[in-house]
């Protein structure tokens, strides 16, 4: 009888039962899925990969190889998961979104690592979409505003009034390793993550995911580790911190947290949108002698040699 | 279900991406409310679906998938729970005991589909589930996803008699809860 009854009430649900379902499903239908999605055929990708080489490794069949196996399933787990992640970032930062991060750096070479170079600054904000940027940065009482166009091409503002260009083939090393250091050119930065680095997703916490990447064996990089912190609801970089090996100099870990984010102002990404009228913009069409003397006064002696000497003149 | 699912172990990653684009979101539902953090739900069906994935060949991911699948989410919400907070967890099946005497209405008599599920009423079904002791909200909830009495039995690791238990209870709960959108409607 009771089983009858079981049988009738199973075809039959009660009202509750139904408005439950109903209501599950309607949040089901208002849920986007796409990235938990993307996520598990990122790790289900992964682990055909992985499944390969389990069935090579057994054929040798020894302890040690499978104990190397064990670590290379933990990692190439947590490598897809990481790359799905970054994958994510990148999809967000390609949006027409402006994002301010501070930048602050920490020398890690000792106190002579600097030496030639700008002391390194306090207050520098960087803005942000895809692979643009453009960097506000104060010194005593001096601001200025600099950036770096797609053909490599650095231009600063010094005052309202002035601004000087420096081609990408003028630009002296000095100047090349400030303008790497300061730099954040995301996308690219992202993409080279996924494409050639090693990702481990770790120490992930309620509110982001924490991924660090290091380069692999073979990748000549200036960057010996990155840690990101991607925001677990948006996928947006919230802090990245590089440890940037300049070669024959400083040895630097450069922190870029988030503080903002707005529609970009197009203008800002050239010298122009932050001048005022009547304004000059000193390029190679004039006398490198004269932007490096501006640049002298703005900066000091450090200054000498941002721009090449010797180079083909252009005024003529 | 596509008969490309029957033979898994065969089947083309766009049937199983078909397959695991239909049921995420139910799915995601379920954990999410569960263990009340987004998170911890996304976290939980992504390992729960890969893990399902990797064994497709022991299954018919088409007959049995979501049943399975519902039933690792079930496992992992219920221990990421215990762990969390093993008092809570103590009193799984505290509450739930109001009399259902008090409503005054006859439930079987209500046809489901009559009832308008407005926002303020999903709201109230949503506040109601938050406010059942977790087995029975999984019980519940199982069931609202079309899982037969046996299958929450199994997903929940316990008797089908105690499954029926379960859910008489939460209903009870929920029909207090609701009173008032039910007589509204009944009225």
């Amino acid at each position: 009888m009771k089983s009858h009854q079981r049988e009738r009430h199973e075809e039959n649900p009660h009202p509750i039962e139904s408005l439950v379902g109903r209501t599950l499903e309607r949040q089901a239908h208002a849920v986007d899925m796409q990235f938990l999605s993307e996520r598990i055929f990122d790790t289900r990708h992964r682990s055909h990969r992985r499944i390969w080489s389990r069935s090579m490794l057994a054929i040798a069949a020894s302890t040690m190889i499978l104990l190397a196996f064990a670590l290379g399933r933990w990692e190439s787990k947590a490598q897809a998961s990481a790359s799905s992640l970054v994958q994510a970032a990148r999809s967000v930062h390609s949006l027409a979104v402006e994002r301010c991060y501070a930048v602050a750096i920490e020398n890690l070479s000792g106190a002579n690592a600097a030496k030639g170079f700008f002391p390194f600054l306090k207050d520098v904000r960087i803005w942000t979409q895809g692979d643009r940027f453009w960097v506000e940065a104060k010194r005593n009482e001096r601001a200025w505003v600099w950036g770096r166009n797609a053909e490599g091409s650095v231009w600063m503002t010094l005052g309202e009034h002035r601004a000087l260009q420096i081609q990408a083939e003028e630009i002296g090393t000095p100047l090349l390793q400030i303008c790497d250091l300061y730099s954040l050119e995301l996308d690219s930065l992202l993409a080279s993550f996924q494409d050639r680095w090693t990702l481990t997703n770790h120490a992930s916490n309620e509110l982001t995911y924490t991924i660090t990447a290091r380069p692999s064996r073979n990748s000549v990089r200036r960057i010996g580790e990155a840690i990101l912190e991607i925001d677990r609801e948006t996928k947006v970089v919230r802090q990245l911190s590089l440890v940037r090996d300049a070669g024959t100099i400083s040895s630097s870990r450069v922190t870029f947290t988030l503080i903002d984010s707005r529609p970009p102002q197009e203008s800002n990404y050239e010298p122009t949108g932050h001048l005022t009228e009547p304004y000059q913009i000193l390029t190679s069409q004039h006398l490198s002698a004269k932007r490096t003397e501006l640049l002298n006064a703005w900066f000091g002696s450090s200054a000498d040699h941002w721009i090449k000497r010797n180079l083909p003149d252009q005024t003529k | 279900m596509s008969d490309a699912l029957k033979s898994p172990e065969n089947a083309p990653d766009d049937e199983i991406a078909k397959w695991v684009n239909e049921v995420l979101p139910k799915a995601f539902v379920y954990a999410r409310s569960l263990v009340r953090d987004v998170h911890a739900a996304e976290d939980i069906v992504h390992d729960c679906v890969c893990r399902l994935l990797a064994r497709k060949a022991r299954y018919d991911l088409a007959k049995d998938g979501f049943r399975l699948l519902l039933r690792a989410i079930s496992n992992a919400s219920i221990d990421r729970i215990r762990k969390q907070s093993p008092r809570l967890f103590n009193d799984l099946d505290a509450g739930g005991e109001e009399q259902s005497s008090a409503l005054e209405i006859d439930l079987r008599t209500i046809d489901p589909s009559d009832l308008v599920l407005s926002k303020e009423l999903e709201m109230a079904i949503e506040k109601g589930l938050q406010a059942l002791p977790i087995n029975q909200r999984a019980a519940l909830e199982l069931k609202g996803l079309g899982l037969r009495l046996a299958e929450i039995a199994e997903s929940l690791q316990i008797t089908e008699s105690y499954a029926g238990v379960l859910l008489h209870r939460a209903r009870s709960s929920m029909a207090i809860r609701l009173a008032a959108w039910l007589k509204a409607d009944e009225a």
